[in-house]
């Protein structure tokens, strides 16, 4: 196989977006998705969804626009490979893959590389986190999107965002049994709020129904206030304790659904060694790229959540830029310059409503509920004593701590642990810094080694 | 408390040779201050093996590292903090009968050199040691009293009575050069010195440049990988004869395989990063000496930079252009071993005296000579 | 112990899980199969021992860890199910 024009890491919104364009200008474009189908986090499962009324009925609209992305990118002449995981990068570029269908390791030299790699939840951290029974509402939504499945049982949800709303209101229609939505200490949104978040892109209708119960309390309490939440159990969540406005409260639950936002994945960009600046308001590191998703003048792109979180249809617009941007490098004589400019500023229109949500639910301090017995870095069970100790000691930046601790050191390579890690850091007066992340992104099985011509 | 001359003493380089030559600079009394450019233990120590080995060493260092050893048995001891230093033993397997040949005659130079550490082990005695190995394997070499260390704790630790023994440890501090006197010009303003000490690892050349030596010695990454835990199957650090490896299992489980490939210096100021392919060669032959660990994920791949001279042997040895400059760098990717006792050495040459091991040959005017021949010949 | 109920019906699948057999969707995930059924014990525990679930339920977790068609640590969230699966669960070697 000879190699690709353009390699696309992520099939979601932006990764088809630019495949489309790339490819239809005649570049040989491959988009490998480490999921078994294409779509992303948001339009996952997009054809089962689509052949399932009981799903699509409560899933709706956010799945407008799925098949054309996906459709789009294929008829363009991309490759689309599913259940590939990006193992190592350099800038040069080049890359590495482990292809879980066909199996074992591949790699190409393009000659440019996009990374559309998206965004993932933030962790939501208190005493109790780890039982089982507690679980990301994100992951609640893809049992409802991968196997239109409901929890059983009493469900509590925690935190705030539009996903919050959204996954609340969806479950609420699958007919879950919702006890309770924790809120933090900074108030819902106020009424007024309502009109603004029309602007919200996905689904607003969903959205903002999703508000009304919520403010309505029809069926949903809301506990505002929310703080030293305390989940209990023995092999699994039994209930929660927590303080609010309301006073202390307990509930009995099965399921706690928590969420505070979305953060950009940056693992693959911080292997490549791209610079990455520290979004103070948003709490994450955040890949520094040009208006067109250029990483400085490297031959690499990032687009999508993945270079700043903005939600599914700008990054559908900032994959087309980014996709025209790429074919100017490469093929400047096929370079569509009307359309490139028309997504430009179809994208600065999109801009405000993310502005909004990012003043609605700024993140709140993800250490807000952590005591020294909570644990940071589950993969290696480190607890939050321990790390506050060790940069007490000295370890003034996130390696020093990993070195010092174990933090980070297990398999996720600070997926989970590091936007908790970072705030411990700030804390204790240091710059939060960035763990060095080093290949492969995710464990690879020894014999999966084997199809990379091993060369001395 | 600093003399009005300056410090005593400035080792340049915040690795493990520089904090134990620090170290024992000041148990001897003098003031002593250590410049890191990054931050102590960041590059070859850090990306150490952590291998404690006489096997198959370079017949120069032989009695070197064999005076070294039992220095690790009482390193926790004597620093007062955990190194992880085990005595699990070391071995050399042969896979075939050209490698079984090369062992014996390995086996009988180091019994000629008047050593008697390295012995054979035949089929029995091999899988007597390591029943899990491979059935193919036909024989090895073996030290029983080699082992291996934790090369993080052994930088805490030895970080730890440095700082204790009143050692001034100055991070993110560069030389950018050395004037006879000893003055050196470092990116925290000039400082006096009666004493430098070059420990500056994979930049060991360009600071012995500054006072105008040359020394063959280059930044390589080796490149390493670990696997996530597995359950107990290797007693031992294992290498294989005439193939790059190196395997050792830590007390988590976890399997630590290097080898000698060398991963990519993309930018010889400080970064190195390991090469996959690479990588695979390395766990190939690694799966092929252990089956359990067909099992093994690797979870880590990653290259440290450290310092290779053309011979592959350290530079030791006094200047020969300053005097009060001593270099101790470029230790081929081996120095761990010997660290405990290339401090003591050095603040043994340091005070004029003879050092209590030999480092004859291992001076930097050795590659001088060297060149000298060429252009004669 | 609670589970997941299923808003359809789906295309059934079998696994066997520890030698025992688990009805599964096409479509699910290894993982999300077993939480449907209720199943939190297949998820290779933390450090010191205490149980582990699935938390994402979208490869970042790294909390959903077993042993799947003879391949160990596989993230179960990434494992499309595919019937007559083997599903072993696997401890920690390192507790």
């Amino acid at each position: 196989m000879s190699e690709p024009d353009v390699a696309i890491v992520g099939a979601g919104p932006a990764g088809l977006a630019a495949a489309a364009v790339t490819a239809a200008a005649g570049l040989s474009t491959v988009v490998l998705d480490d999921q078994d189908a294409p779509g992303g986090q948001i339009w996952r499962a997009a054809g089962a969804v689509r052949q399932d009324r009981a799903r699509s009925r409560i899933l709706g609209r956010s799945y407008a626009g799925a098949q054309a992305a996906i459709k789009a990118a294929a008829a363009a002449g991309a490759v689309l490979r599913s259940s590939c995981d990006l193992i190592d990068a350099t800038p040069a570029p080049a890359l590495v893959w482990l292809d879980r269908g066909a199996g074992g390791l591949h790699e190409a030299a393009p000659r440019a590389l996009l990374l559309a790699t998206g965004a993932r939840e933030r962790p939501v951290a208190f005493p109790g986190w780890t039982l089982p029974g507690v679980m990301n509402v994100g992951a609640m939504q893809i049992a409802l999107k991968q196997g239109g499945a409901v929890p059983v049982g009493p469900v509590v949800l925690m935190g705030q965002g539009p996903l919050l709303l959204l996954v609340l209101a969806q479950l609420a229609k699958a007919g879950a049994d919702l006890r309770a939505v924790l809120a933090f200490d900074d108030a819902f949104p106020r009424a007024g709020a309502v009109q603004l978040l029309r602007a919200v892109r996905g689904d607003p209708a969903l959205v903002a129904e999703g508000l009304r119960l919520v403010l309505a309390r029809r069926r949903v309490p809301v506990f505002r206030g929310v703080r030293s939440v305390r989940a209990l159990g023995e092999s699994r969540l039994a209930h929660i304790a927590f303080d609010s406005d309301a006073g202390p409260q307990e509930i009995a639950c099965d399921w706690l659904g928590v969420h505070d936002g979305v953060i950009p994945n940056t693992q693959a960009t911080r292997l490549l060694g791209l610079p990455h600046r520290w979004d103070t308001a948003q709490r994450c590191l955040v890949p520094e790229v040009d208006e067109t998703g250029r990483a400085g003048d490297t031959p690499v792109w990032i687009a999508g959540d993945g270079s700043g979180i903005g939600g599914a249809r700008l990054a559908g617009l900032r994959g087309q830029i980014t996709g025209h941007a790429i074919v100017r490098a490469l093929r400047p004589d096929a370079h569509d310059a009307a359309a490139a400019r028309t997504a430009q500023m179809a994208a600065w229109r999109a801009g405000p409503a993310r502005a909004l949500v990012n003043t609605l639910w700024p993140p709140r301090d993800p250490l807000a509920m952590v005591d020294n017995d909570t644990v940071i870095c589950r993969c290696e069970g480190v607890r939050a004593g321990a790390v506050r100790a060790a940069v007490a000691a000295g370890a003034t930046g996130p390696n020093r701590v990993k070195v010092a601790t174990r933090c980070g050191m297990g398999p996720c390579q600070g997926r989970m642990c590091e936007p908790l890690l970072a705030q411990v850091l700030i804390r204790a007066g240091a710059t939060p810094g960035a763990l060095r992340i080093r290949p492969p992104l995710k464990p690879v099985l020894l014999g999966d080694y084997e199809t990379l011509g091993a060369t001395e | 408390m600093i003399s009005a001359q300056g410090t005593d003493l400035v080792v340049v380089g915040g690795g493990l040779i520089g904090l134990s030559i620090a170290l024992a600079a000041a148990r001897g009394g003098r003031q002593v201050r250590l410049l890191e450019a990054e931050h102590v233990g960041r590059h070859a120590s850090s990306a150490s093996a952590g291998g404690v080995r006489s096997l198959n060493r370079h017949p120069a260092e032989i009695a070197l590292v064999r005076a070294a050893l039992p220095l690790w048995v009482g390193l926790a001891g004597d620093l007062g903090a955990d190194v992880g230093f085990s005595s699990s033993g070391q071995m050399r397997v042969a896979e075939d009968e050209a490698a079984l040949a090369a062992l014996k005659a390995r086996a009988a130079l180091t019994r000629d050199l008047g050593f008697s550490h390295e012995v054979l082990q035949d089929r029995a005695g091999l899988f007597a040691r390591e029943p899990q190995i491979a059935a193919h394997c036909l024989g090895a070499l073996s030290v029983t009293d080699d082992g291996f260390a934790d090369p993080l704790a052994t930088v805490r630790a030895y970080r730890g009575a440095a700082l204790r023994a009143g050692v001034d440890i100055r991070q993110g501090v560069a030389v950018r050069a050395i004037m006879p006197g000893i003055t050196l010009d470092t990116t925290a303003g000039e400082m006096q010195a009666g004493a430098v000490v070059n420990a500056a690892g994979a930049w060991g050349a360009q600071l012995a440049a500054m006072v105008g030596e040359t020394a063959p010695v280059e930044a390589r990454g080796l490149q390493m990988s670990v696997t996530a835990p597995l359950p107990p199957f290797m007693n031992g650090v294992i290498g294989s004869e005439g193939r790059k490896l190196s395997l050792k299992q830590m007390g988590n489980g976890t399997v630590v395989i290097g080898g000698a490939y060398q991963g990519r210096v993309e930018d010889v100021a400080r970064v190195a990063r390991p090469v996959q392919a690479r990588v695979a060669a390395n766990v190939a032959t690694a799966a092929r000496l252990f089956p359990p660990l067909a099992q093994a994920r690797i979870v880590r791949s990653w290259a440290g930079l450290e310092g290779w001279s053309a011979d592959g042997l350290p530079v030791i040895g006094p200047s020969g252009t300053v005097p009060g400059l001593i270099h101790a760098f470029g230790f081929c990717g081996h120095g761990f071993a010997l660290v405990p006792l290339v401090g003591p050495l050095v603040a043994q040459m340091l005070d004029g005296r003879m050092p209590s091991q030999s480092l004859t040959g291992f001076g930097i005017s050795r590659f001088h000579e060297k060149m000298k021949d060429i252009q004669h010949a | 112990m609670s589970g997941f109920r299923r808003l359809s019906p789906g295309a059934p699948v079998t696994m066997t899980v520890d030698g025992v057999p688990l009805d599964a969707r096409i479509g699910d995930s290894v993982a999300l199969a077993l939480l449907v059924q209720g199943r939190f014990d297949f998820c290779a525990p933390a450090p010191g021992g205490s149980p582990r679930a699935p938390l994402c339920l979208m490869g970042v977790c790294f909390g959903c860890l077993a042993r799947i068609d003879g391949r160990p640590g596989e993230q179960a969230c990434m494992v499309p199910v595919r019937d007559g699966m083997v599903v072993e669960t696997e401890g920690r070697a390192d507790v």
